[in-house]
């Protein structure tokens, strides 16, 4: 099973191991042996392949061969660019070598809690140009009635292909061998929807871009659109302009407008306005708003729903009625405190009032030099509050001192693209 | 994980268990079925004519006999990627290591005479004259040989172990009694314990180990290129290799227990002769079993030298190296192997006598490769973690002290064929073996006393001179051993010279290895364990050598 999108010259193709052991390995077009096994290592995402193992005929000893010496790799065989078979024979694999066939093939999968959930069938092999990666593992139901030559019966029963990607994985055990040591999942791969989405986030980022796509389609709608927000935003540029486009409104028309803007801004404009176009037409305000403004005002971003009150309240009565004072409000963590005229006077973490003797004031315990933004600040100023103090929150006061709003953490600070330029 | 999963997964674990088996495996299999060889095949025939399947329960025994001191050869090989033969140069010294060498060879070379002419007289029962059989034999094993590929060899030689099992569908076949077939397996001593029994229960068990085999398997481990972490394979294979051995043997005294039970035989191709007589394609079976046997011998004992004379001298010696890269260790080969083709050819040829003189020279020989096989596996700088357990160190020593005692019994029986002939014997059976007990019990006794000697400080002062006198005993002896080699030397030398002389013609050098840049196995530690050991097994020879002259002085008297 081949897939292949060749992009502006690039090769792109995955392979799976199966189908490419034992292929004829040629020089000059002439065979020399045959494919036998990788040799790979572990470090970044994934693991990526360092040597082909060439088993020749006759007793021979077996070749290992640096990757990039490989020239092609296709139905006819593998070719490898070799000035001496010689001084690549190796009658023995060094210590420690990881073999791809030998050490992951047949071995048991084991979830975090070493609950045994199958067995490894079959990797798949992506090449990238000249770079080989293993990038996904197969322990699917299917491929356990392809071994028993029942492939008919995995079709009756429409049991699907199932490939699993390797980021899924955790580094493999030292002792790794023939025999020993199992693959141990990150997450038992039902729960991979119940993952937060920023864990899910960091796995995608991590991925091929292939892979993506594939990661995220597992997921139910909203889980994705969670999961996208949180991503990287290069990261995000590139899976939006491969996604198609109604899937991409699906998932953008799931968030809040700021999120939908922060995400839409990163693309370029022709996907940007197909993307908006497809858009519910409130939302579609909203994130234009945002976007024409986002440059000049913080006060897109502010919330009305803030705690505020007055400065003779008793700790005790906050304590007792915390659960009702902070029922619907974005900016629980901190309770701002309200002069005689209506002006902040101070602002009180709630974790001090838990502290706090029950009869105090709030007057008693606030910190009286508050923080804060100004209505015509930029969102820029905003973020370099942030940075600076990494407050959760932040209120904008008018210049008589009255709360106009608070900004949230979140929504500035989740809005990297912004400021990564 | 789904009871089908698991199912896959405990067969496809299976099915690589037994691939890895396949490729790892080979120097066990070869050593232990060659070991039945032309010789081995005919004492089994006699076993089964003489007693029908009443020793089957001893064979049996014989299983971990083979095993226990072949895994040793198997480990000591893999982790120090050399010979017996330089080991025992490098850890035991010069002395030493010349002893093994110029006895293995020897005794090599006269096993491959009888290997010949159980070849030749197996093929002569379909009527092909010796010369043809010498001739084709030679040139098969060259070309088996020549391919410049260890795999090629020992994938051949498999072919030739497989062809061996010949004698399994034939003892089906010709019906064997089940009750007297299981019967066998109990123990049992049939018509007593007399002097004929012994000889035969010696005879099986000087046949199971021979020191060839302690130096093949070894070398052929090295060959291979296994390594520490093969040794599981290693002694998987020499435990199925040795299963295989009682096995064929077994299966051998069953087709003769069953058809010639009673009939006075010597030798296996006579016994492939009285089958004929019965049924025509037994016989072929059995003949052709003896040549295969025979041939896997000579494969496998001309191997053993080869090897035994390049790790010593330092020129290539391996079967993966091409004839122009390692000339010597081809030359050797073929040189041994022609020679010994050869004497078969002389008509007349003394093959009686030769046959005896194998089993004296052989038990010479086999005590101290034993006893150097358990000493170097017990040496932390040499095998490392790899020592041998304190069971294993039992186990084994158990075993050589029975092989050494009963095969010396063997070779005394062979030199001095009256004292255990049941009628008409010179030294009645009983004397001789208390004897021979009393006699290493006065060895262990004597050598102990001088250990403890040595050991006590205080007593040290004491037994210095004594100590000293011996030393200078040993000295004399080994400078006059020296003195008598010179002229052996001298003879090599003149012997091969036309052939280096050759050599050198066609361009071939002689290409000697940079034994400086070589790991070198360390000498061995003087241990009292060890000083005790070598004592030994300088009085056993002392002792051998004395009876030889003994046998000579009689001879000499005529009596």
């Amino acid at each position: 099973m081949t897939k292949e999108n060749a992009k502006n010259g690039s090769i792109r193709k995955t392979w799976r191991l199966k189908d490419i052991l034992g292929i004829k390995v040629l020089r000059n077009g002439r065979k020399i042996g045959r494919l036998d096994d990788f040799i790979f290592a572990e470090g970044g995402p994934i693991p990526h392949i360092t040597d082909v193992l060439v088993h020749r005929s006759f007793g021979n000893p077996q070749l290992v061969v640096p990757i990039d010496r490989v020239v092609d790799l296709g139905k006819n065989g593998l070719e490898l660019s070799l000035d001496q078979i010689e001084s690549f024979a190796m009658p023995h694999l060094r210590e420690g070598t990881l073999l791809v066939k030998d050490f992951i093939i047949f071995k048991k999968v084991i979830d975090m809690e070493d609950r045994e959930v199958s067995m490894v069938f079959d990797v798949t092999i992506l090449q990238v140009n000249r770079k080989f990666y293993i990038s996904e593992v197969d322990f699917g139901r299917r491929s356990l009635y392809r071994r028993l030559g029942l492939l008919w019966l995995a079709d009756i029963l429409s049991i699907k292909e199932d490939f699993v990607s390797w980021s899924y994985v955790q580094p493999l055990p030292e002792s790794i061998g023939s025999f020993k040591g199992d693959l141990k999942l990150k997450a038992l791969k039902e729960q991979i929807e119940d993952m937060p989405p920023v864990d899910i986030a960091d796995i995608i980022e991590e991925l091929d871009a292939s892979h993506r796509e594939a990661v995220l389609s597992q997921l139910d709608v909203e889980d994705a659109s969670d999961t996208l927000e949180e991503i990287d935003p290069n990261v995000q540029r590139e899976i939006l302009s491969t996604m198609d486009v109604a899937t991409a409104a699906r998932l953008i028309g799931l968030m809040t407008p700021a999120q939908a803007a922060d995400v839409v801004s990163v693309l370029p404009y022709d996907d940007k306005q197909k993307i908006i176009a497809r858009l519910d037409p409130d939302l579609r305000e909203k994130i234009s708003a945002i976007m024409d403004q986002q440059e000049e005002f913080i006060f897109n971003y502010a919330t009305d729903r803030f705690i505020l009150l007055p400065a003779d309240t008793k700790v005790g009565y906050v304590e007792d009625g915390y659960a009702k004072i902070a029922k619907g409000k974005d900016v629980a963590m901190y309770v701002y405190v309200e002069g005689s005229a209506g002006e902040v006077i101070g602002v009180v973490d709630i974790r001090e009032i838990l502290l706090a003797d029950e009869s105090a004031a709030l007057r008693d315990i606030m910190t009286e030099s508050v923080v804060s933004l100004g209505p015509n600040d930029t969102l820029k100023d905003a973020y370099d509050l942030f940075h600076r103090y990494g407050f959760r929150a932040v209120p904008i006061l008018d210049e008589a001192k009255k709360c106009l709003g608070a900004i949230v953490y979140k929504d500035v600070m989740g809005l990297k693209h912004h400021f990564v330029a | 994980m789904t009871l089908l999963t698991r199912l896959v997964f405990t067969a496809e674990r299976w099915k690589k268990a037994v691939k890895l088996f396949l490729v790892l495996a080979g120097p066990g299999l070869i050593v232990m079925i060659a070991d039945n060889d032309a010789g081995g095949i005919t004492t089994y025939a006699a076993t089964g004519a003489q007693f029908g399947n009443n020793l089957n329960w001893f064979l049996v025994l014989l299983l971990p006999v083979a095993y226990f001191v072949q895994e040793m050869t198997a480990r000591l090989g893999a982790v120090t990627k050399h010979g017996h033969a330089e080991a025992i140069f490098s850890s035991f010294g010069v002395f030493w290591g010349w002893f093994s060498l110029l006895d293995l060879v020897m005794t090599d070379w006269l096993t491959q005479i009888t290997e010949f002419s159980g070849m030749t007289s197996a093929l002569s029962i379909f009527g092909i004259p010796r010369a043809i059989t010498v001739l084709g034999v030679l040139i098969l094993m060259s070309a088996i040989i020549l391919s410049g590929k260890y795999w090629t060899w020992e994938k051949i030689t498999l072919l030739f172990c497989a062809l061996n099992l010949i004698y399994v569908p034939l003892a089906i076949w010709v019906h064997p009694d089940p009750h007297a077939l299981l019967a066998g397996f109990k123990p049992n001593i049939p018509g007593g314990f007399n002097n004929n029994f012994f000889f035969f229960i010696m005879a099986n068990i000087g046949t199971t180990i021979a020191p060839w085999m302690i130096f093949f398997q070894q070398s052929a481990t090295v060959d291979k290129g296994l390594q520490e972490k093969d040794l599981r394979w290693a002694k998987m294979d020499t435990f199925i290799g040795s299963i295989l051995t009682v096995v064929t043997a077994i299966v051998i005294v069953i087709v003769t227990g069953t058809l010639l039970y009673g009939q006075p035989i010597n030798d296996a191709a006579q016994a492939a002769g009285e089958i004929s007589k019965t049924n025509r394609l037994w016989g072929a079976f059995m003949a052709i079993g003896l040549f295969d046997a025979g041939l896997l011998g000579a494969l496998c004992i001309s191997l053993a030298s080869s090897w035994a004379w390049g790790e010593v001298f330092g020129f290539a010696h391996s079967l993966n190296r091409k004839v122009k890269d390692a000339p010597w260790f081809y030359v050797v080969y073929l040189l041994l192997l022609a020679g010994a083709g050869m004497v078969v050819l002389i008509p007349n040829a003394p093959l009686v006598l030769i046959t005896l003189f194998v089993q004296v020279i052989a038990v010479t020989l086999l005590p101290s490769a034993l006893v150097f096989l358990l000493l170097l596996l017990n040496d932390r700088q040499i095998v490392g973690k790899f020592k041998n357990t304190r069971a294993q160190n039992i186990i084994v020593g158990f075993i050589i002290i029975a092989i050494v005692i009963m095969s010396t019994l063997y070779a005394v029986s062979a030199i001095f064929p009256d004292w255990f002939a049941d009628n008409g014997p010179a030294i009645p059976f009983f004397v001789s073996l208390f004897a021979s007990v009393a006699f290493y019990c006065a060895i262990g006794i004597v050598a102990a006393i001088i250990v403890l000697f040595a050991a006590v400080k205080s007593a040290r002062t004491a037994a210095a001179p004594v100590l000293a006198a011996i030393n200078a005993g040993f000295d004399w002896l080994r400078k006059f051993a020296l003195v008598l080699l010179w002229p052996v030397g001298k003879l090599l030398g003149f012997v091969f010279w036309p052939v280096g002389w050759l050599a050198k013609q066609v361009g071939l050098r002689r290409k000697i290895e940079d034994i400086s840049k070589r790991y070198r196995i360390p000498a061995i530690k003087m241990t009292g364990a060890v000083k005790f050991s070598l004592l030994i097994l300088r009085l056993y020879l002392l002792s051998l050598v004395g009876l030889l002259v003994f046998k000579f002085v009689l001879t000499l008297t005529g009596k």
